[in-house]
């Protein structure tokens, strides 16, 4: 029996056809609805009280008017306290963010509000790496901190979420 | 051993006709594997991944690698000689998705590689050429994988139609062997890299699962099998008897032979192991009923180790793969059936005569040649009220018509179009037969084809 011609190559363009079209309807058709919830899941586990609303759209920076919520917010509180919510970055394995919480000039905590991968064992890689993280960026008072291994993308994002943190801190 | 004389044995009681093999699941199977890939792939991605050009273009080069690394799988069940697959499909056919697949997988994996390259690139605000070298650096395991990817380029290239024609069977053999090496280097990154996989222990786990299954089952059928067996039968070479011009019988004796439980019309994949022939092994069809003790293979001229056989000393160790085919007694629908051998063809239609005959059916045998001197087994098919011998010698442009054309074909078989058709030759031939006995009249059910190409 001989091989039908272009059998192979019209199996791969059905693929590409088909990698095509999950993709439009993943990205294009179901994106706007399922945007939300799904950062707000990934994000809102850490994160606390009014700084989740700073979540709406996730790609843009939404630092400013979520800052200014927060410092409204940390008006009520006794001690000089602002949380800053730093800008969304994209990885290669999903977007990481992060608020910074100031206390008295000192950065006194970082949460994760967006952190990469879909599956829920994700929550098992950052439960690990993201109080790493946040310690060293604690101990370091900025955003040079060294990376955790294993999580080395999700690393480099996560400082450049706190330095845009800062940096609207000013 | 000399060539045995065959007899009509009496009449049988008439097996009862079955129908054609129910349709296998194996080719739905494998679909459905497709689309569990899509399945794992959607659920393992987040829809924000596409919020940017650049992670859109990732996820979806994901996709075409998953893809690509599920039918690499796939292709290598398919040749792997996997007893439900040979059943269900044949091993012609299988060949040929292996084949069709084989492109598809080459062409998946560059697909795969652009996308991350420029999606990456994109994401990173890097240019393509500064991307390269950036996630060389930093992905886990890339470098094994490109190594792979360049193998995979090179059976592809190798095994492409072009190719083949300029390229001797070792070469091409030894290129092929190489996948191996290449699919056990773009192994890791999958699982050490991939999104869908360093987030998910479970993903991981299918996936090597996957893997290791594959592997499994290319060890048992094509390595541990084949050994035990070839320890098991013992098979040598008993005779080369030459049967016309450029025809050769090529007896095998072993031990307990019925074990194979090989029919008339199949065919092994044969080695014999001795210089020259060590490296490749030809798929050689059976042209007798195989006994306990005795196998025979009548080898035509055609390819340049297959016209060696001649050479070919008693006592040579031969290993042998199989019984494959379904060109097989049990297909016939009729009790009356035409035969139609053409060159070598002549070895598996004296073999399905012998079984035709044993089940009581009446048989036409047309024995096509060159000339009189190339009809080889002539003296066995021995005529009977149950069989009829018609040879055909003679080039097309020295009769000046083609014997096999409908008009002809119909006045050497005037009862054809209540025959089943089983014909064995050259493709081209093949091809003329399939066409005169369909204006004839045969249904299509009813014509059943083998070719010989190698």
């Amino acid at each position: 029996m001989t091989t039908p011609r272009w059998r192979g190559t019209v199996i791969y363009l059905g693929s590409l056809a088909a990698i095509g079209a999950a993709g439009f309807t993943k990205f294009a058709v179901l994106a706007p609805t399922s945007t939300s919830p799904e950062s707000s899941t990934d994000g809102t586990a850490a994160a606390a009280g009014s700084v989740g609303t700073g979540q709406s759209d996730s790609t843009t920076d939404p630092a400013t008017s979520t800052g200014a919520g927060s410092t409204s917010d940390a008006g009520t509180t006794t001690n000089d306290t602002v949380t800053i919510v730093g800008s969304s970055v994209q990885t290669r394995y999903g977007p990481v963010q992060v608020s910074v919480t100031f206390t008295a000039g000192q950065i006194s905590d970082v949460q994760a509000l967006q952190v990469p991968g879909g599956h829920h064992e994700s929550v098992q890689i950052n439960a690990r790496a993201t109080p790493l993280l946040a310690q060293e960026v604690v101990d370091a008072q900025s955003a040079q901190i060294d990376t955790v291994s294993g999580a080395t993308y999700t690393s480099e994002a996560y400082a450049e979420s706190v330095q845009s943190a800062i940096d609207q801190r000013g | 051993m000399t060539t045995t004389t065959w007899e009509a044995p009496p009449l049988a009681p008439l097996a009862q006709p079955r129908r054609t093999r129910a349709r296998s699941g194996v080719l739905p199977t494998l679909w459905l594997g497709v689309l569990a890939v899509l399945v794992f792939w959607w659920t393992g991605t987040a829809a924000s991944t596409g919020g940017t050009p650049g992670g859109a273009l990732m996820s979806l080069g994901e996709l075409a690698g998953l893809l690509a690394s599920y039918l690499v799988c796939a292709q290598l069940l398919l040749i792997g000689r996997v007893p439900w697959f040979e059943r269900g499909i044949g091993f012609d056919r299988l060949v040929a998705w292996h084949r069709s697949l084989g492109t598809s997988v080459v062409l998946l994996v560059l697909t795969h590689v652009a996308l991350m390259i420029v999606g990456g690139s994109l994401l990173d605000g890097l240019s393509v050429w500064s991307e390269v070298p950036a996630v060389l650096a930093t992905q886990p395991y890339l470098w094994p994988a490109v190594i792979g990817t360049v193998l995979f380029v090179a059976v592809g290239v190798s095994s492409a139609r072009l190719a083949r024609r300029h390229l001797s069977y070792e070469v091409w053999f030894a290129v092929h062997l190489s996948i191996y090496v290449g699919i056990f280097l773009a192994f890791a990154h999958q699982v050490a890299g991939g999104t869908h996989f360093v987030d998910s222990p479970v993903a991981r786990g299918l996936w090597i699962l996957l893997y290791a299954g594959t592997a499994a089952a290319l060890l048992t059928w094509r390595v541990v099998l084949p050994l035990v067996s070839h320890r098991r039968y013992g098979l040598r070479v008993s005779a080369v008897v030459p049967e016309a011009n450029g025809l050769a019988s090529v007896w095998v004796h072993g031990h307990g032979l019925s074990r194979l439980d090989a029919r008339g019309g199949q065919f092994f994949l044969v080695r014999f192991l001795t210089p020259g022939h060590r490296a490749t092994a030809h798929p050689y069809s059976l042209s007798m009923a195989p006994t306990d003790d005795h196998l025979r293979f009548t080898v035509g001229a055609l390819g340049d180790h297959s016209s060696a056989v001649a050479d070919l000393r008693p006592g040579t160790r031969v290993q042998v793969e199989g019984p494959f085919g379904t060109f097989t007694a049990d297909r016939a629908t009729s009790d009356r059936v035409l035969l139609v051998a053409g060159g070598a063809g002549v070895g598996p239609v004296r073999a399905l005569a012998e079984e035709l005959l044993a089940q009581g059916r009446q048989l036409v045998v047309l024995h096509r040649a060159h000339d009189a001197a190339s009809l080889a087994l002539a003296a066995e098919f021995t005529p009977s009220p149950h069989l009829t011998y018609v040879p055909v010698p003679g080039r097309r442009a020295q009769l000046g018509y083609d014997p096999l054309d409908p008009q002809h074909l119909r006045g050497l078989v005037p009862d054809i179009a209540s025959r089943d058709v089983f014909v064995c030759g050259p493709p081209a031939m093949a091809d003329a037969v399939v066409r005169a006995a369909r204006a004839v009249g045969v249904p299509r059910s009813a014509i059943h084809r083998e070719e010989l190409d190698s």
